[in-house]
């Protein structure tokens, strides 16, 4: 599976393998991007979903909200997480309760 | 200078899908049926196969458990068709070895859903069986009857958040539930609040909802709400009664840069928005609503990867709202569950999903190996197998790229069992140059 991040410039995920925009056709320049840190632990739903923001913290390079917009410094950082478990994408199931963070979800062994 | 999100939302063009005389008829339209249902199905009892190590490896994080299918609504949009309960619900005794094998098996969270969860009498003693294995336990309820005595009751068991279902203004919300339960989801958000349990509030969107999303964030933030799920309304159970009330797919042109500019607004609100698994896919709103994944956006269905669901009577699915009768692993009364979890093959599927499984504009879509198709449920229910998704944000634009867009017709109405589907024809046709619906 290829990493996709968005276009810088009109914001659609595109392969990073891609020399332009299959959206926009403006070039790309993916290639210097860093991998992306995968969870060490298994993650909760709501620690998931906040993996991005915590991640963006961490490297000093993100914002102070949940959401970044605007993709590119933090999202470059993180690398491909792969396997069953660590398969972060589906944090919200339908008529599930919208996750808030849970007391004590500092700690990343309870996730 | 810096827009504000409110001037956001108001510069969103939230066109109504629906004509001024299509809304009024379609909130005073009678139920197409009357009758509650009882399930009377028997269930298939597919033999298990021999686990693998990818199902051996593979856990589940979250469980969605309904307790029972009892409800003190009868909403028109509800999947499950609830408000009698199953004929044989488990036990106490059942559940509270349920709670001890979801803990074995690795569970994380667990999310007592129902019908409507508090009917049933225990409510409290799994929340604390929960809470003692370590899991944490939330809960998503209607609140019709979610007083301050069982706010207090919940919060002392243990319970970690509720998520109180709020589907629009007070007009369309007692519409598509009953009425006066808009005034009643308010209230038991405020007896949670009081009482410490952390509110979140889940809203579904359709024709109907979808120009009332600016106003129930208000309300939502207004009453306490830490977050704010959305999702679409699927056409299961009682809302493929109505399909009218459903989104059409290039209703999502129109809802997506609304809910860009509704996230900007729960940033301001400090609000936290959790799209549902049904709503997107990869169009150039994705970094903005599910940037802080892990890999940075949607992936694919959870369905037996990530989730596991459960009925009332014990039936487990990778999903808690897909369809029981196909996907149906088996019951806890027949095998341990870390046993379906890892061989029953209903629950297998979305691990050995390929893009080769895939049909229709899914399958050659860009985004095919990474999405595949997204919401197992939500394609299943309109055609009766999944694999083909028109209900994506990417596909609409596309499609409207070309000039054409994808419509949705019931050809053959649902049955009237709980999580039953119609089947649904897909029309690709021309957009229309007046931008009629």
């Amino acid at each position: 599976m290829t990493r996709l991040e968005p276009c810088p410039h009109c914001h659609r995920h595109v392969k990073i393998t891609e020399p332009a925009c299959p959206f926009c056709a403006r070039a790309l320049a993916f290639a210097d991007l860093a991998p992306r840190p995968a969870p060490r632990v298994r993650l909760g739903r709501a620690a998931t979903f906040a993996f991005g923001a915590i991640a963006a913290a961490q490297s000093g390079c993100g914002t102070d909200t949940p959401r970044k917009p605007d993709a590119a410094p933090a999202d470059a950082s993180r690398d491909a997480n792969t396997g069953p478990d660590a398969d972060g994408d589906a944090a919200v199931p339908i008529y599930a309760a919208a996750p808030t963070t849970p007391p004590n979800a500092g700690d990343p062994s309870r996730g | 200078m810096a827009t504000s999100p409110r001037a956001l939302i108001a510069a969103v063009d939230v066109r109504d899908p629906l004509r001024a005389d299509e809304r009024i008829a379609l909130l005073g339209a009678k139920r197409p049926r009357v009758a509650l249902p009882v399930m009377t199905k028997a269930r298939r009892s597919l033999p298990l196969l021999d686990a693998r190590p990818i199902d051996r490896a593979t856990r589940p994080r979250h469980a969605v458990w309904e307790i029972t299918l009892r409800c003190d609504q009868a909403c028109r949009h509800c999947g499950s068709r609830a408000g009698v309960e199953r004929p044989h619900e488990l036990t106490t005794d059942e559940c509270l070895d349920l709670v001890r094998q979801l803990a074995e098996l690795g569970v994380m969270e667990v999310t007592l859903i129902g019908g409507e969860a508090y009917l049933r009498p225990d409510l409290l003693d799994l929340v604390r069986a929960i809470r003692a294995r370590g899991m944490h336990c939330t809960m998503t309820t209607g609140g019709r009857g979610l007083d301050r005595e069982l706010a207090r009751g919940l919060a002392s068991a243990g319970l970690g958040s509720a998520s109180v279902s709020i589907d629009g203004a007070e007009p369309t919300h007692d519409r598509l539930r009953s009425p006066g339960s808009h005034r009643d989801a308010l209230a038991a958000m405020t007896a949670l609040r009081d009482a410490g349990v952390r509110v979140t509030v889940n809203t579904q969107i359709n024709r109907l909802s979808l120009p009332d999303l600016p106003a129930i964030l208000e309300t939502l933030a207004a009453h306490g709400a830490e977050a704010w799920q959305i999702m679409l309304t699927v056409a299961m159970g009682r809302a493929a009664d109505e399909p009218d009330v459903l989104l059409q797919p290039y209703d999502l042109l129109a809802l997506f840069p609304l809910l860009d500019a509704l996230a900007a607004r729960c940033d301001e609100l400090g609000v936290r928005l959790y799209p549902g698994n049904n709503l997107g896919y990869f169009g150039p709103y994705e970094h903005r609503l599910r940037g802080t994944l892990p890999r940075g956006h949607h992936g694919s269905c959870g369905a037996g990867r990530t989730t596991l669901g459960i009925e009332s009577d014990g039936l487990v699915k990778g999903c808690p709202s897909l369809p029981s009768d196909a996907w149906g692993g088996g019951t806890i009364r027949d095998h341990a569950l870390a046993d379906l979890w890892e061989r029953a093959a209903a629950l297998r599927y979305t691990r050995d999903r390929t893009v080769d499984d895939l049909g229709g504009f899914c399958r050659t879509c860009y985004y095919a190996d990474t999405c595949r198709a997204g919401c197992t449920w939500t394609a299943s229910v309109l055609f009766g197998r999944p694999g083909d998704n028109p209900y994506c944000h990417h596909r609409a634009l596309e499609r409207d790229r070309e000039g054409l867009r994808e419509r949705l017709v019931l050809r053959a109405p649902a049955p009237g069992e709980p999580f039953d589907h119609g089947m649904f024809e897909l029309i690709v046709e021309p957009v229309p140059r007046t931008g009629a619906s």
